[in-house]
Formats: C-alpha cells, structure tokens, sequence
C-alpha cells in the first residue's frame, strides 16, 4: 500500500474532534425539537379544553409578559359569561419565566412573599357542595411549607366566622426545599380532608420535589345533600383520603374572589369583616397551567390531562 | 501562562508528526499546518461558545425571584433568592436570621415574618390557625391587616 494513503493520527484526531463537535451541535437541537413536539400537542389539547362548554377558566400563561393572564375559556357556556370579565390579575412581586417545555412555554414565577393572582369576577367559578367541578394546576414548588395555598376561593377564619367555597394547600409535616411527605389538604365548603401522596392507588409512591412539574387536580361530584365526594389526583393519579372532619358551615355566602397561589383569610375592619381579607401562606415556585371545569371530570380525563401535559 | 500553551503545543504537534515538526515556524511553513493551526481555532471558538451558551442557559433556569428579607438582629433589609426556608439564610451584615419582610397597613412598621414552619398541628386545626393567625400578626401594634413588602415600598 501507498504510504501517502495512510491516515496520519492528526487527521483522525481532526476527523473525530469535527464529529464531536457535529454531534455536540445536534444533540440539544434533537432534545429541543422533541421538547417542541411534546408543547404543540399540549396546546393543541389546551385549545381544545377552551372550547369546553364546561371550561370556565383556561390560563395557559403564554402571555409572557405584564400583569394580566387572559383567560382562553372561549368555549364556556355558563348564563352571561363574559370571558373578559375572568381575566387574571398578578398580585405582588413576580417574574415571568420558562415553563415545561424550557423555551417554548411561559410560566408565572411566584416569589412566596407576596405573589398571587386575583380572578375578579365569581359567578361561573361560585360552587357549593351541590355542584360538580374540577380544577388542575401545573406547578413546580421551590418550598414545600405548611399551609401555602395553590388555589383558594374561601375567607379562613373561626369555625363559626370562616367562610370556604373551594381552596386546596400543601399541609406537610416535613419543611424542606428538597423534598416533602406530600400531604395535601382541601376544603370543599364544609369539608376538610386530608391526602396522602405516600401511597397513590395503594401502589406507587410520589414524593413531591422541587426538580418536577406536577400536575395537582382537585374534583367534587356534587350531592344534593351540600356534601360531595372529593378526591385529589397527583400526576393523574387519585390519592387515599387521610382523614375527615367538619369545617365550617356558611361556605354559601362565601364572596371570596377566587386567588391562585395563596389563601385568603378573614380580616377585620372597624364595620366587621371586610371583603378583600389578608392574602396570606403564598406559594413559592412556579405555575403555568391553571384551568377549571364546571363539572366533574372522570378519573381517564384527569389521567388525560397528566399525560398531554407532561414533560418528560 | 502563553508559554506554558506554546510548550504544550509544541509537544503535541512534534508527537503527532512523529518528530518531524519540532518548532513552530515549521509547522506554520507546511499548508497541512495552516490548516490545522484553522481548524483548531475554529475548535476553540465553538467549543467556548457551547460552554458559554450552556453556562447562561442553566443560570437562566435557575433564576429565581426575589423576596425582600428583614433581619431579626439588626433590622438589615435584602433582597434575597433562595428555594426552600428561609430561615436557613443569613444576614449579609450580621449574620443573623432573617425573615420575609412583611408590612403592617395600620401602623406602616415593617416586621420580618415569623413563618408557620414552626407551627405543629397540635389542638387542632382551628388552633394552629390562631398560631399561624399571630405569626402573620403585627408585632409593634397587633393588627393583622398585614401584607408581603412590595418591592416599591422598601
């Protein structure tokens, strides 16, 4: 063999370092376009939950910027609904950032101190133990501490001042930024219950972190007798009830606006309880997905949920 | 620094070459040598700008927003970003514990917030409440009609 056909070790060293760098080029454009398939399905399916007649509110955040989460619910058929009427307000301190799907998709960071987001207008979201309705959240905890509020639509207060519609926070026992034991507790009108996420349908375990996204669901079907069955799903999976006890009974003239990523609680003026309360135990991490349906879905839709929108 | 580099390079390429290259102005002589010496740099940049690229990603990701902090011992105002408690950070000029900074709307004093970490479910649900009720509490004047310092009114 010629010798001028032999490879020098140089230009193999070239060779690779150029297939190194090819690969190293086309591997996060590969993870990037994978990640941008798996957002257009979820919006795809977000649109669609819009345009359910029983969607009543649809905050997607893929606003990006200012103060306002325009509501995509344009499919809500609730008597004089006016979808501008159930735009959310940001509250406090807060940056906007990046969501599930890393460049694609927007999401509201909230800094645990004073960050909410207020819903002026009540009437399609206004819900006794009579009524069936659903409500999923998107987030990604940077704090696990007892009692910081998702969501709530209630005025916490003595048990014969306390005013609850519906509200839903974490109730750990553990304080930690790494992990917690995952209870959550809710308050549906006159009930109070308690989940576990230690043990998910009897079988897996979810522990709650700050690395993951997790997809939180709370569902009342409605009884005639004001108190309905209410169960919590994580991830799409339902949790086993921990316990339950009463809580307070004038949840009907609850005037509560309904607020995500805090509790409201009762406040006193000198003329008695005042309407706007104090906003308190806020939640610090991130959310980007907030919607509620005025029924009840079934266990499959929920699972549904999870699985378009999760990002892995 | 420059020359520890050069030294380098040098023994690189002369090993490469199987000794035929010792200097550099030999290597800089042969077409193949341009090239390579090309390629490198080409190398070198690209290289750095995925590091930097990568780098400024994960410090974006890892932003979070700020909450203003009030120190327990001195009073000190920060701004701080921190996951977790935030009763593991410090004070950045005393070393005390610090607190949320939360603003009483009655007496316009500002406290650092005691937080329900603490707080145990012991009595019931409606007792914890009132504990957590008092945390949120003014301490200078005992309104609750209290609210997370904005950062505006700092």
């Amino acid at each position: 063999m010629n010798k001028r056909n032999k490879f020098t070790l140089i230009e193999i060293l070239i060779v690779i370092a150029i297939i190194a760098i090819l690969v190293s080029l086309l591997l996060p454009s590969l993870a990037e376009s994978r990640n941008k398939a798996r957002f257009v399905r979820w919006f795809a399916f977000n649109k669609q939950c819009s345009r359910d007649p029983a969607c009543a509110i649809n905050f997607n955040f893929q606003e990006g910027k200012g103060d306002i989460i325009n509501n995509s619910a344009t499919g809500c058929e609730d008597k004089g609904f006016d979808l501008q009427h159930y735009t959310g307000v940001i509250k406090g301190d807060y940056q906007w950032t990046n969501g599930r799907w890393w460049k694609q998709k927007r999401a509201l960071h909230f800094n645990g101190s004073n960050t909410y987001i207020e819903i002026d207008r009540q009437s399609a979201v206004d819900f006794t133990g009579k009524d069936s309705f659903t409500i999923i959240v998107w987030a990604k905890f940077d704090r696990f501490r007892k009692w910081d509020g998702l969501f709530s639509k209630s005025y916490w207060d003595t048990p014969t001042t306390g005013l609850a519609q519906y509200d839903l926070y974490y109730d750990g026992s553990t304080y930690s930024d790494h992990e917690g034991t995952g209870q959550f507790e809710v308050d549906v009108t006159t009930q109070c219950i308690g989940f576990d996420d230690v043990t998910v349908d009897g079988q897996k375990n979810v522990v709650l972190d700050t690395e993951h996204w997790f997809c939180i669901a709370l569902r009342n079907v409605g009884n005639s007798n004001g108190r309905g069955e209410i169960s919590v799903f994580i991830n799409g999976d339902k949790l086993e009830e921990r316990s339950t006890n009463f809580w307070i009974s004038q949840h009907e003239k609850c005037e509560a606006r309904l607020i995500i990523g805090a509790i409201r609680w009762m406040k006193y003026g000198s003329d008695g309880p005042t309407k706007e309360g104090s906003v308190r135990n806020h939640f610090k991490g991130k959310i980007d997905e907030f919607i509620v349906y005025r029924k009840a879905l079934p266990d499959a839709e929920i699972k549904g949920h999870y699985l378009m929108g999760r990002n892995h | 620094m420059f020359d520890l580099i050069k030294e380098n390079f040098l023994w690189f390429i002369s090993w490469a070459s199987g000794g035929r290259v010792n200097k550099l102005s030999d290597f800089y002589k042969t077409a193949s040598g341009l090239r390579i010496s090309a390629l490198l740099i080409v190398i070198v940049i690209i290289c750095g700008y995925k590091i930097y690229a990568y780098r400024a990603a994960q410090l974006e990701r890892n932003k979070l927003p700020g909450v203003i902090t009030l120190c327990l011992k001195c009073g000190n105002y920060d701004e701080r970003e921190y996951r977790g408690s935030v009763e593991k950070l410090r004070c950045s000029k005393c070393g005390g514990k610090v607190g949320e900074a939360w603003h009483c709307l009655d007496c316009h004093k500002d406290f650092p917030l005691a937080t329900s970490s603490k707080i145990e479910n012991s009595g019931g649900k409606f007792k914890t409440m009132d504990k957590v009720r008092k945390a949120y509490s003014c301490p200078h004047c005992n309104s609750d009609n209290t609210e997370g310092l904005l950062h505006g009114n700092r």
